[in-house]
């Protein structure tokens, strides 16, 4: 199969490319539906041709680090073999379902699956081709054509494996499924990966939704992590989602969520990002239809000269919805980083409600940020805020938890990490939020454990 | 106990204390009252080495050291401890994890093992019935959110947890009701022993009806102008503070 591309961009550097997509297609699991769904989603990228600095969306990113590294495909062959050990610090204890990716490739061995409800689809893409062929073809055709992000597209066009859920009717999952994406980079060459996630809640169904890339350390390369998350919630359907990203200091991640509401859906969602030395989360939220809800909530920690990138568009199309968003940051030594939220406000979409809020605590004067607040109204009877501030941490703080005779450094992690408390506490699970204050502590190279 | 020598101290290059003098042993409490802005709190905040604060002249003594070099979590080990006028708010910092982190901070420069959290909530249950403080609290960020009355209190807890020798307590009766006031000044008894010792600064005479000073000193503008027994107190409380500051000035 002949690809032509408009530039010659090495991420995708043809002949890897070429190989990837030709093995893809040729594996007999694969349906011809997705064969063809995938040179659909490729060519939609070569029309959309790779993001420039000209796009507004990713006017401040550098990927040339990204574009001039010469990736391939992960091997099947490479994959180091892991055991529940391993994976122990990323696992959500409270999770009945669990499914674990290596370098792309599903782990039927580490994934654990319990007391699905009846009607319930969880499983990875080769299995739920099988089981839910029609189900998955349809859900993935509706996606293929959206959207004007470059990625996405060479997501859908590259993805080997994914994750597809979905909940039937009225149903209730209590515990949190867990997706774990981990990445050994045990090979001398960058490699990239294209997770794909994709779920949809069938009206008044509720869930709980964890997603984790993580990078094993030491990774002998740089990797490119392209990751694409589907939620579409439809009437009256209730999800919480939390992404984590904690991926090797040497890997660039891309990452886009879409959430799709409908009438009375409610979402919250958080995103921490905690890892990589370029990475970059969209998360593109619709308000499809009136009474939705959206809570979202970022948080990052960021050290060394690493740089991350939040982007989110809240698009109200229809009247009566509400969002809030918070995002804060901690950044040490060189990091920078950039939050650009964009509020739209429909016409139509009268009473609508949306805040946003950006904070970020600089623990270093090297430290960059920059905030991009941009709402676009075009109702007139609607209620809109966002703000942003600067700061580090305060004097006053710091004594008082001296007076009671913690060192410095223990009151500045105290203090950073009460900071940080306020989106982690918003994670539904407890063994998580554990798990995150010492990935804190550690993304912030502070030994302390309290 | 402690002993300050002729100290004076400035903040911003305003000279707040301008030449105190003050000697406090074991067993003894002393209370420091005095019109607003005379220094009450700059006083406290210099003992227990505020940042702000520069000593200019003069030193500070605790058990027979100058503790003018010594940083504020060196002199918190060593068993100063100051209960806040306006305690800070700390969002996102759980008051119990806090309080065990300070408590165990203690421990180990005592050379003790510190506790696990099990253990300390133990000690914590125990304090807090010495000072008769809502158990919900510890479950909260430091005093985020706490009334007034709250956040006093819960300097009390951290004061009965980390039993300081030399306690200063700024104006913790203010801004408690009559029962809080009781409360707290029932949990200041139970903490006072022979060899500790304690400063109150306090603006009225109604705290030292439960807790009966040994001293009673009137700070103005910087300096200590009049001390005496715990009468001193009674007839400040009677006659107001002009008198005594108008007396000093004659003498001056
Ligand atoms: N942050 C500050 N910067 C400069 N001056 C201050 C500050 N805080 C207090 N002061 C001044 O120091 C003096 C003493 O204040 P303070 O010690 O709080 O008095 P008291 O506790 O007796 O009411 C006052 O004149 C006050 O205005
Ligand atoms: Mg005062």
């Amino acid at each position: 199969m002949a690809i032509q591309m408009q530039s010659k961009p090495t991420v995708i550097q043809e002949e890897a490319f070429r190989n990837h997509l030709s093995r893809l297609q040729s594996c007999e699991q694969y349906p011809a539906w997705l064969t063809s769904l995938k040179q659909e989603a490729l060519n939609r990228f070569e029309a959309l041709g790779l993001p420039s600095r000209r796009q507004e969306a990713w006017r401040s990113i550098d990927l040339a680090p990204i574009l001039n590294a010469q990736f391939r495909p992960f091997d099947e062959k490479q994959r180091p073999h892991l055991s529940q050990a391993d994976i122990a610090p990323y696992v959500c204890q409270e999770a009945t379902n669990r499914l674990v990716f290596v370098n792309g490739f599903y782990d039927a061995d580490l994934s654990t699956f319990t007391s699905l409800l009846a009607g319930c689809v969880v499983g990875d893409f080769q299995s739920a081709s099988r089981t839910h062929g029609d189900l998955l073809q349809s859900t993935l055709s509706s996606l293929v054509t959206e959207g004007d992000d470059a990625f996405e597209s060479l997501n859908t066009a590259l993805f080997g494996n994914g994750v597809f859920i979905s909940i039937p009717e009225n149903t209730v999952i209590e515990a949190p499924i867990e997706i774990l994406f981990l990445t050994a980079a045990n090979q001398d060459v960058p490699q990239f990966g294209y997770p794909r996630v994709l779920v949809t809640l069938n009206p008044h169904a509720k869930l709980n939704l964890i997603t984790r890339s993580v990078g094993l350390e030491p990774a002998k390369s740089s990797y490119f992590n392209n990751m694409v998350v589907d939620l579409n919630l439809l009437e009256g359907a209730s999800l919480q989602y939390t992404y984590i990203q904690s991926e090797a200091s040497n890997a660039y991640q891309l990452a886009k969520t879409n959430l799709l509401l409908h009438e009375k859906s409610q979402a919250d969602l958080t995103s921490i990002t905690l890892g990589g030395q370029l990475s970059r989360h969209a998360v593109a939220v619709k308000f499809l239809a009136e009474h939705g809800t959206c809570q979202l909530q970022g948080l990052s920690v960021l050290n060394d000269e690493t740089q991350v990138f939040d982007y989110t568009v809240m698009d109200h199309l229809k009247p009566n919805c509400t969002s809030q968003q918070l995002y804060k940051g901690i950044l040490a030594a060189q990091a920078r980083s950039e939050f650009d939220g964009t509020i739209i406000i429909h016409q139509n979409a009268q009473q609508s409600d949306a805040s946003q809020l950006n904070r970020t605590l600089m623990l270093s004067d090297d430290a960059r940020v920059l905030t991009r607040p941009q709402l676009k109204i075009d109702a007139d009877d609607v209620k809109c805020s966002h703000g942003a501030t600067v700061g580090q941490l305060e004097e006053e703080q710091l004594f008082y938890l001296a007076s009671r005779g913690l060192s410095a450094q223990t009151a500045q992690s105290v203090l950073t990490y009460g900071f940080a408390e306020e989106v982690i506490e918003k994670i539904p699970s407890v063994s998580v939020q554990n798990q995150l204050i010492q990935q804190v502590h550690k993304a912030l190279h502070d030994d302390y454990n309290g | 106990m402690l002993e300050i020598r002729d100290l004076h101290a400035c903040r911003d290059e305003k000279e707040i204390l301008k030449g105190i003098n003050l000697s406090v042993k074991s067993g003894e409490i002393h209370a420091i009252m005095g019109p607003n802005g005379s220094g009450k709190s700059t006083l406290a905040k210099v003992v227990v080495g505020h940042p702000a604060y520069t000593v200019t002249s003069g030193d500070i003594l605790y058990q027979g050291k100058s503790i003018l070099e010594e940083n504020p979590e060196q002199r918190a080990l060593d068993g100063i401890f100051m209960a806040f006028q306006y305690p800070v708010e700390i969002p996102g910092v759980n008051n119990a994890n806090f309080l065990r982190l300070a408590y165990n901070a203690k421990r180990t420069f005592q050379g003790q093992e510190e506790l696990d959290p099990l253990e300390f909530d133990d000690l914590l249950q125990e304090k807090l019935k010495l000072v008769e403080m809502d158990p919900s609290f510890i479950n909260r960020s430091v005093n985020e959110g706490f009334s007034g009355g709250e956040k006093k209190k819960n300097e009390i807890l951290q004061m009965a947890i980390l039993e300081p020798q030399l306690s200063i307590l700024d104006e913790t009766d203010s801004g408690l009701d009559i029962d809080a006031l009781r409360e707290v000044a029932n949990g200041v008894n139970k903490l006072m022993q022979p060899d500790r010792a304690m400063i109150l600064v306090t603006h009225y005479q109604r705290l030292l009806n439960y807790v009966q000073p040994d001293f009673v000193h009137v700070l103005s503008a910087g300096r200590i102008v009049k001390s005496g027994g715990k009468d001193l107190a009674l007839e400040l409380e009677d006659r107001g503070y002009d008198w005594v500051i108008d007396q000093q000035t004659a003498e001056v």
